[in-house]
């Protein structure tokens, strides 16, 4: 699983750009129904709830797996979009290799620090620090 | 890692690809630019639901309540606005470019009006969305 992770956020160096063209087309379909979902019953339900309230609804198995799926496919399309973006703008190629060493590791990091927040709502709501 | 192009293309005696400055302005490719920049948007919206989601998950009640009082300032609501319009307009022109990967809409007269339809779609359904 670790080692899964690892490798969506840190691909092999693939000169042909296959991989890359591929999981963003992959990642941008899954995003469609996922962003549908947030737009249109999340956002406008979850919207309105206090903390509480807010808590049991991101205990629910459904919305949970919304969410936790709509993070991962996320911070996937956003690497892959933003490795695109540094390759185009940033042409020194330590700077470039520096922007994309900081934006991987940061989107890993959000795309952690997120999933354990969901874990932590699911499977331990009365848990307090 | 990526070569310098530049050098490559030089010593390859290769022709260099324009650069954005020399083109004269159109709407395709502001409607190109567009994608990058809502996305840019979309993820900056995201780093911020990302917040709210460790806050919930963490902070306990005051602390959120003050998260979501702070959320609630009309500025937010004007980036709110505008995140949903980046959103939307980032998914129809993504699915813009998923059909332009089967092979349609490629010709000029296609890419232009698929990109008025995608520009306007987005503004009537953020409004719809609002209201």
């Amino acid at each position: 699983m670790l080692r899964f992770l690892f490798h969506v956020f840190f691909p092999r160096n693939d000169k042909s750009g296959r991989a890359h063209w591929v999981a963003q087309r992959v990642s941008a379909c899954a995003l469609l129904p996922l962003y549908g979902w947030l737009l249109l019953s999340a956002l406008p339900m979850a919207g309105k709830l206090h903390y509480n309230e807010l808590l049991a609804w991101m205990g629910e198995p459904f919305n949970a797996v919304m969410i936790v799926l709509l993070i991962y496919f996320s911070m996937r399309h956003m690497a892959l979009g933003m490795e695109v973006i540094i390759d185009d703008y940033i042409a020194h190629p330590t700077l470039n290799r520096i922007a994309l060493l900081v934006m991987r590791w940061s989107t890993l990091l959000l795309a952690l620090s997120v999933l354990t927040a969901s874990a932590k709502i699911i499977f331990f709501p009365s848990f307090s620090l | 890692m990526i070569a310098n192009n530049d050098t490559t293309n030089e010593a390859q005696a290769r022709p260099m690809s324009p650069h954005l400055q020399i083109y004269r302005w159109q709407w395709t490719m502001v409607f190109s630019i567009a994608h990058r920049l809502t996305g840019l948007y979309i993820s900056a919206g995201i780093v911020f639901l990302s917040a709210k989601l460790v806050t919930l998950a963490f902070a306990g009640a005051d602390n959120f309540a003050r998260f979501t009082m702070v959320a609630q300032h009309p500025f937010f609501l004007v980036l709110n606005i505008i995140f949903t319009w980046c959103l939307l307009y980032h998914m129809l022109n993504g699915m813009r470019h998923l059909l332009w990967d089967t092979g349609v809409l490629l010709g000029l007269g296609g890419a232009r009006a698929s990109g008025y339809l995608v520009f306007l779609l987005s503004l009537i359904f953020n409004t719809l969305y609002w209201i």
